[in-house]
């Protein structure tokens, strides 16, 4: 009896895992094709324009007229410091940076405040609020650009940082207080009641606890809404249009217009521009899938 | 220490009443368990003395104070939710000082009362601890040691044991148990599971719909169960239910289930005479119906034939799922029956512990 079972236990897990091994190894691998070919094939087609910019930045102008696809046969790093000194680059960064700290701070602090109104308390016009903040991101930038400017000159706030700032707080914050009401809807509300049974203040729950807890949601937020004025090129360019207010984009627009056929410094401007975005994404990935995909799931 | 009272306390969410006229008195020291079934209003009355919701009617008092308007904070209670709702970004020992620290507490005095509790609950070597890294167990006791560091006048339970396996349930239950005698607190503990409040009670009250059907010690529940709900609530398997006639014959008082017909004994015959002639629901415990020859000694039995349909065996004791005339039953036997599903069995029914209730009311007679 002792053999027998010991004979069974030994055969039957390979007896048995062999036959569909074989059948599932076949369908695994067209199941791979057909997933990572659509995806390679869309990565070549993101990072083949970054690479030809790259390799642009280091040709001189000549060589990038007559060797205009391969790389560089001399590497011309002088463009990246001909642009940052010439075109006052430095200037346009800190700009930049000014716009995306301030801009996303407030519309974070704000946000997650109004947002976590909607998702809690019961007050009168609460989903009026609330529909007038979703419909918000129906409306295009672009189409009100004519009233705003109109608005914001009224203020006296044209070619200001502050009107940017307001501007880019306005715009962010359909999307941002949606978004936030949605992750504080998403933690349990016992969590909440239970610092209230122990003595916290509305404001003490809110920063000591909710806020924590939405952190993940909130840093994924912050993370694309940077991005976002980080790149932002028209309302940088119709608000904030003199030289010691230009923010990346429009520097480096005007870099085109200042050496107009110098497309190696264009390039390198741009390279350096990208490359905070870069750096956020790489540290933030991992950080910014998981919290989707959650989302996703939490629906 | 305090005692709690509900004053015709009711609560409705639109067109929904959650909570429908509760009064009720619980004394301090008291471990009293709301039980009743899904949506009965249970989470809202325990909810209602916490705070957390406003009444739409009536007083509560915690002690003599009228605390209506009292905020949560300061009703001197601390609540274990059915989540255990532990700041999941706060160490264990965190979650415990949390409240003592907006209390304003000295940090010492934080530390000593930190480490008694987490010392009364054995959870010591997980105050470093993330919830995240705790099992299920750990993190109801977290939850339980939030609470008992306040050393609030009255303890809240909201099925605080609802997410455990059933062992680890069984083993909380004495804790909790022993955690009430041992603080010496007023305990209210809300849950679905019969068993729990029949085990940890020192009186229950039974909700339904809203409405308090009763409120007694486990004993009486189960001896004199006031209604006909209650009856079938309290007890496992339910008590079995025949709509019955009271008839006289030969000078005796019967119940006339149709298909059987059983005496009632002398002790319950003054109450059910004046029923005579009436429809009435005749209730009988599966643990009072007994499978002859295997009848204890010193009852009052009544025999009735009936048919076996299923058997469940469970060890020391057998389910028998029964018909007789066209209605199904249990009866708890004695496993050295050897009944099998398609014959007749015998059985005793042991008529000490009949009950009857009013067909219309509802309310029990006997
Ligand atoms: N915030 C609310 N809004 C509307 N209706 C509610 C609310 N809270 C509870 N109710 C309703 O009140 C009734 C009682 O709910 P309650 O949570 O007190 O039931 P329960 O006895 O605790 O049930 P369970 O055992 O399922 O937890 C239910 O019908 C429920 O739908
Ligand atoms: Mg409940």
């Amino acid at each position: 009896m002792s053999s027998e079972a010991s004979r069974y236990a030994g055969l039957a897990p390979v007896a048995v895992a062999a036959v569909p091994r074989r059948r599932w190894n076949l369908w695994h691998r067209v199941n791979r094709v057909a997933v990572y070919g659509p995806l390679i094939f869309l990565t070549v087609l993101a990072v083949v324009p970054v690479i030809w910019m790259l390799f642009s930045s280091l040709k001189s102008l000549s060589e990038f007229y007559t060797n205009p696809w391969l790389w560089p046969r001399a590497w011309h790093w002088e463009n990246y410091t001909r642009v940052w000194m010439g075109a006052s680059f430095g200037l346009y960064f800190t700009n930049s940076m000014i716009m995306v700290t301030s801009s996303v701070s407030g519309m974070i602090i704000i946000g997650s405040l109004a947002g976590y109104a909607l998702a809690r308390y019961q007050f009168v016009g609460r989903d009026s609020v609330l529909y007038y903040f979703i419909s918000g991101q129906i409306i295009p930038g672009q189409v009100v650009l004519i009233p705003l400017f109109i608005i914001v000159r009224f203020l006296g706030l044209l070619n200001t940082r502050q009107g940017l700032f307001l501007i880019y707080l306005a715009a962010a914050m359909p999307f941002v207080v949606f978004m936030m009401q949605g992750y504080f809807k998403s933690i349990s509300r016992e969590i909440e009641e239970a610092a209230r049974m122990d003595g916290a203040s509305e404001l003490r729950i809110f920063w000591q606890i909710m806020f924590p807890l939405a952190r993940p949601g909130i840093g994924s937020l912050a993370v694309f809404q940077s991005l976002w004025i980080w790149n932002e090129f028209l309302f940088a360019l119709v608000f904030a249009n003199k030289p010691h207010l230009r923010t990346l984009p429009i520097g480096i627009v005007s870099t085109i217009g200042q050496y107009f056929t110098d497309y190696p410094a264009y390039f390198a401007g741009l390279s350096v521009a990208m490359l905070p975005s870069i750096i956020l994404y790489l540290i933030t990935a991992k950080y910014m899938l998981r919290s989707t995909i959650t989302g996703a799931v939490k629906g | 220490m305090a005692s709690v009272t509900y004053e015709h306390v009711s609560k409705r969410f639109g067109d929904v009443v959650a909570v429908n006229d509760l009064s009720i008195q619980v004394a301090d020291k008291e471990f009293l368990v709301f039980v009743g079934p899904s949506g009965c209003g249970k989470t809202t009355s325990l909810r209602l003395l916490a705070g957390l919701e406003e009444l739409s009617e009536g007083n509560i008092y915690i002690g003599d104070r009228l605390v209506n308007d009292v905020a949560p904070k300061d009703r001197d209670i601390a609540m274990v939710f059915q989540s255990y709702a532990l700041y999941p970004h706060m160490s264990v020992y965190d979650n415990m000082a949390f409240g003592l620290k907006l209390r304003k507490t000295p940090k010492a005095e934080i530390d000593r009362r930190v480490k008694e509790s987490a010392g009364i609950l054995g959870i010591e070597s997980l105050l470093d601890r993330k919830p995240k890294q705790l099992s299920g167990g750990q993190r109801q006791r977290v939850a339980v040691g939030r609470a008992i560091v306040r050393h609030p006048a009255v303890f809240l339970f909201d099925e605080p044991l609802s997410n455990l396996d059933a062992k680890l349930r069984v083993q909380t239950r004495a804790e909790l148990s022993k955690l009430h005698k041992r603080l010496g607190t007023t305990f209210i503990y809300v849950t679905h599971d019969q068993v729990e409040a029949m085990t940890m009670a020192t009186r229950i009250a039974v909700m339904n719909n809203g409405l308090l059907q009763q409120v007694d010690t486990p004993q009486i529940l189960y001896d004199k169960p006031g209604n006909l709900f209650v009856a079938g609530f309290i007890g496992s398997p339910s008590m079995n239910f025949f709509d019955a006639t009271i008839v006289e014959s030969d000078g005796k008082l019967l119940v006339d289930g149709g298909s059987f017909r059983v005496e009632v004994p002398d002790k319950k015959k003054g109450t059910l005479l004046p029923h005579k002639g009436k429809e009435v629901v005749f209730g009988i415990r599966p643990e009072d119906i007994h499978a002859k020859p295997y009848v204890p000694p010193g009852i009052l039995e009544a025999d009735v034939q009936a048919k076996v349909d299923v058997t469940e065996l469970m060890g020391n004791e057998i389910f028998v799922y029964a018909l007789t005339g066209n209605k199904s039953f249990i009866a708890r036997v004695d496993p050295r029956c050897r009944a099998r599903a398609g014959e007749q069995i015998e059985l005793a029914f042991n008529m000490d512990n009949m009950h009857a209730f009013d067909q219309k009311t509802e309310i029990a007679i006997v």
